[in-house]
Order: structure tokens, then sequence, then C-alpha cells
């Protein structure tokens, strides 16, 4: 699989994510100044890359990484984090 | 913005449900970005809300209908808020005439968040209390909300109406002067007479002419009118009313004759009775004239068992021979209980806001084909058959009656009243 053709399934497959935080985007923004709105473009933008990048290179793999991916990488990141938040609270 | 979140939860468990059920691996792909979307709150905290609201009125004791301009001001005592949304909720009764209840922006430390707005009130004591506050951090779409405290009261009286002299009588006098039918002599500058002198009799008072044409020492009377003692006593029983129109007339009536009878240097007390018993005891002057308005703001109808006639008015509350107000429509069943006040010693006057009168009321639905129709002009005769006995029956009690057409000026009914004494 080609480059381009990789970046192209990854925004492809980010697409989802990448809708809802452009549709928050445009909700919130005449809400806040203009320091939170680029705030918030970064890391948008910043987690766009991330996630086309990622979603890319899974795409190269012929989707053989996700689900490995999504079972030993994000479950236990997610349970890690639920722990975390119960720490804190306590 | 939980929405969002269980948006993007919700759409990553459907893709993988469909990646399980097709068994292909793009649909894992697609869910992977949601699901780390919304694992990311789980790293982060939600906004920490330190503000600090204050409310400021422009006027805490309007007359009803008029406007007044309402600011708050919320201080942000913590960190920055990325976006931050206020909202104000208004009481029952008062209404957004300019302006906006909400807010939405960044707050930086230290910084304040204004929120101006105008209302217009009606009659009533209107409280504000609290103000929602809702922070919201718009990467993770984690939220924080709050309510800030910020307290303020409205005392809205009702609307001043214009109200003539009413000159009322009582066998009991105070030592003053003041607007009445009740004259003695005395002081004052009418004169009333004259009289053979006695000792004791001013020198000024003596009349030098009269002496001179009857070869006696002749005084000159003068006289005054005297302040009274009044109890304005509000009917406030539901029954009494059909209508809300009809009790807000009653009340500024009752309100406006306090503030008559007050500027005319009488003492003036005012008992509210209805779903309980309201006494404002008497008393004179600017602050009695507040303590009135600040009564019938509070002033409410409604139904109570012990007070549904008017058998339970407490009315040896107000001076002996005093004279009594009494501002109602009058029902069936008052007939007794008023004699039986005149019969105690007290001179009364009733002020009825004529139910009959305005559109919508008992007899009379406006536009309606009932009032249009045979059998509601019959039923309108009757009330009216039984309201001019009633009246006459008070009037031969000596209670004297006043109808007011609430849809005319109260002013104009007084003078008619008065100039058919």
């Amino acid at each position: 699989m080609s480059l381009g053709a990789a970046i192209g399934l990854g925004a492809l497959y980010s697409l989802p994510a990448l809708l809802l935080l452009a549709a928050r985007y445009a909700l919130l923004c005449s809400g806040m100044d203009a320091r939170a709105r680029r705030r918030y473009a970064v890391s948008a933008l910043v987690f766009g890359a991330f996630s086309i990048a990622c979603c890319g290179l899974l795409a190269a793999f012929r989707g053989e990484l996700a689900l490995p991916v999504f079972w030993e990488l994000l479950l236990p990141a997610l349970a890690a984090g639920l722990l975390v938040r119960q720490i804190r609270r306590t | 913005m939980k929405a969002f979140r269980l948006a993007a939860v919700a759409a990553a468990i459907c893709l993988t449900a469909l990646g399980v059920a097709t068994a292909e691996a793009s649909f894992f792909v697609a869910a992977l970005p949601l699901a780390a979307w919304s694992a990311l709150g789980f790293f982060r905290s939600a906004p920490d809300l330190r503000l600090e609201a204050e409310r400021w009125v422009s006027d805490s004791f309007p007359d009803a209908g008029t406007t007044v301009e309402i600011l708050v001001s919320v201080r942000n005592r913590g960190a920055r808020i990325e976006r931050l949304s206020l909202r104000d909720s208004l009481p029952a009764g008062v209404h957004l005439s300019s302006g906006r209840t909400e807010w939405a922006g960044s707050l930086d430390p230290d910084a304040s968040a204004r929120l101006g707005y105008a209302v217009s009130v009606d009659r009533g004591v209107h409280r504000f209390e609290s103000l929602r506050a809702l922070a919201d951090e718009p990467f993770t779409a984690l939220a924080a909300e709050a309510t800030l405290p910020c307290p303020a009261k409205i005392v809205a009286p009702p609307e001043r109406l214009l109200c003539g002299p009413l000159a009322l009588e009582s066998s009991a006098v105070r030592p003053f002067a003041g607007e009445s039918r009740a004259r003695r002599q005395g002081g004052g500058s009418d004169f009333a007479g004259t009289r053979e002198y006695a000792p004791g009799d001013p020198l000024r008072s003596l009349n030098w002419r009269a002496e001179a044409l009857w070869g006696e020492s002749i005084v000159n009377i003068f006289e005054e009118d005297r302040a009274l003692d009044v109890g304005i006593i509000l009917d406030a029983r539901a029954e009494a009313y059909d209508r809300a129109e009809l009790f807000e007339a009653a009340v500024a009536a009752a309100a406006a004759l306090a503030d008559r009878l007050l500027e005319g240097g009488n003492r003036v007390a005012f008992l509210s009775y209805g779903a309980a018993v309201e006494w404002t005891p008497p008393g004179a002057g600017r602050a009695q004239r507040t303590a009135i308005r600040i009564a019938a703001a509070r002033a409410s109808f409604g139904d109570h068992a012990a007070f549904e006639r008017f058998d339970n008015l407490p009315v040896r509350l107000f001076p002996p021979r005093s004279s009594v107000l009494l501002v109602s429509p009058l029902l069936r069943g008052d007939l007794v209980a008023l004699l039986s006040i005149r019969a105690l010693g007290y001179s009364v006057t009733v002020l009825r806001p004529d139910p009959l009168s305005a559109p919508g009321g008992r007899g009379e639905s406006s536009g309606s084909d009932a009032a249009r129709s045979g059998a509601g002009r019959l039923a309108r005769r009757l009330m009216d058959l039984e309201a001019k006995t009633l009246e006459g029956r008070l009037r031969r009690a000596r209670i004297e009656v006043i109808d007011w057409d609430i849809g005319k000026s109260l002013a104009r009914s007084i003078e008619i009243a008065e100039a058919a004494r």
C-alpha cells in the first residue's frame, strides 16, 4: 500500500472523530475568546494528525493490528484512567 | 457537554459491534479514534469552579409594571475557564423587557463577567436566588456545573391609582388636625360661629365689632377637621373574586386609599383577610405608608376554612369607635358580619370593586354568546338586583357603599359618592 493510500484510509477512519471535534468547535466557538479558540484548534489538529497517522498505520497492516491495539492498548489505558480517576476522588 | 462524550462512546461501541459482526477490521480502526478521544476525559479533571456572584438591582421597591434594571457580576477566583456559560432564572411575575439572562465566554483569573438585563415586574414580592454556571473544557468535553447564590429581593407594590379626598367620619377623633368629616371646635381657621366670652378664652378670639354692637364680650369660635383612626381591610378571600384582575384592582385601590388617608394626617392600619390574616398596626407618616405598600405588595388571595366569612374578622385590632374601610366585592353572607362591626361602634365604609362592571366579570363574558343571549342578560340582571338589595340593606344600617367600576377612575367614583352624601 502506498503512503498516500495509507494516509487517505487513515483520514477516512478518523473521519467520525474529526467530524465530532469540528461540530464541537462550531457549537462552542461563539462562546470562547481567541485564545481559547486557538488552544482548541491546536489540540484538535494534534489529535487529528495523530489519529490519521495511527489509523493510516493500522490500515497499512490491513487492519490486522487493529484488534490487538483495541484490546491490548486502549482497554488497559481506559482501565488505568478509571483507576487514576478513582484514586484522585478518594 | 456530556452529549458529545456519550455520542463518541456510542459510536465507538456501534463500530466495534459492527466489526465483531462482520469480522471486518476496518470498523475497529474507525472505532479507535472515537474511543481514544472519549478516554482522554479520564486523565483530565473537570474545570475547578471558584466563582463569586453579586447581583445589583436598580430599584428594589418599584411600582408594579415599571422597569427595573438588573446587573449580575461574576468574578473568577480560580484558574482560567476556557468556556463558561451563565444562566439566570427569573422568578414568577418578573418578565424580561430587554437584554439577555444568559452569557457565554472565556474568563481569566480575577476577571468578571457581567450579565445585564431589564425586567418589568408584577405586583408582589419577587426573590432572585441563584445563577447557574457551567464551565466547559472545550477539547475534552469535561464540564463542571455550579449554582452561585446571589440573592436579591424586589418588592413591587401595586400601581398608584389617582384617588381623590375621601372624608370619613368617626365618633372618636385624634387630637390632631387631619382630613376627615369629623369637625371639632378649637384650633383651626374655619369660622364656626360666636358665643359669649368665658374666663380662659384667649383675648385674640374676642370679636370687638360684635362687642361694640351688642355691648357684651363675644368671642369667635373656630373649628377644624380632626385626624381619625382608620382601619383598611382588604378582602383577600378567593371566593370573593372571580378573576385575578379584580383582586389586583382591589389591592391597588386599598393602597391608594391608604396613601390618601395618610396624606390627610390620619392614622391608618391595614389588614389583609384571606388565606391568612396579615396585619399592619396603626401608624402615620411616611414610614407607615411604606409599611402599607409592602403589605399591599405581599397580599395574595386564597382560601382558608376559618376565613371564608367575615365572622372571624379581628376587628378588635382597630382602635374602638374608629373608622373601618372595607375594600371588597362583597359576598351574600357578609351582611351580618358587617352589621356586627357597625354594632360594635365602628363607622364602616365599603369600597366595592364592581364584579359586574368589567369585561370578563361574573355577569358578562366579553364576546361570549352567553352574555349576548337572553339567559346571560337575565343572570346579569339578577346579580345586579342582588347587589342592589345588599347595598340597600347596608345603607339602612348607615354603612356607606362606594361602587367602583374598575375600568374607570377610582377618584371619579369617590367624587360621585361624596357628592351623593
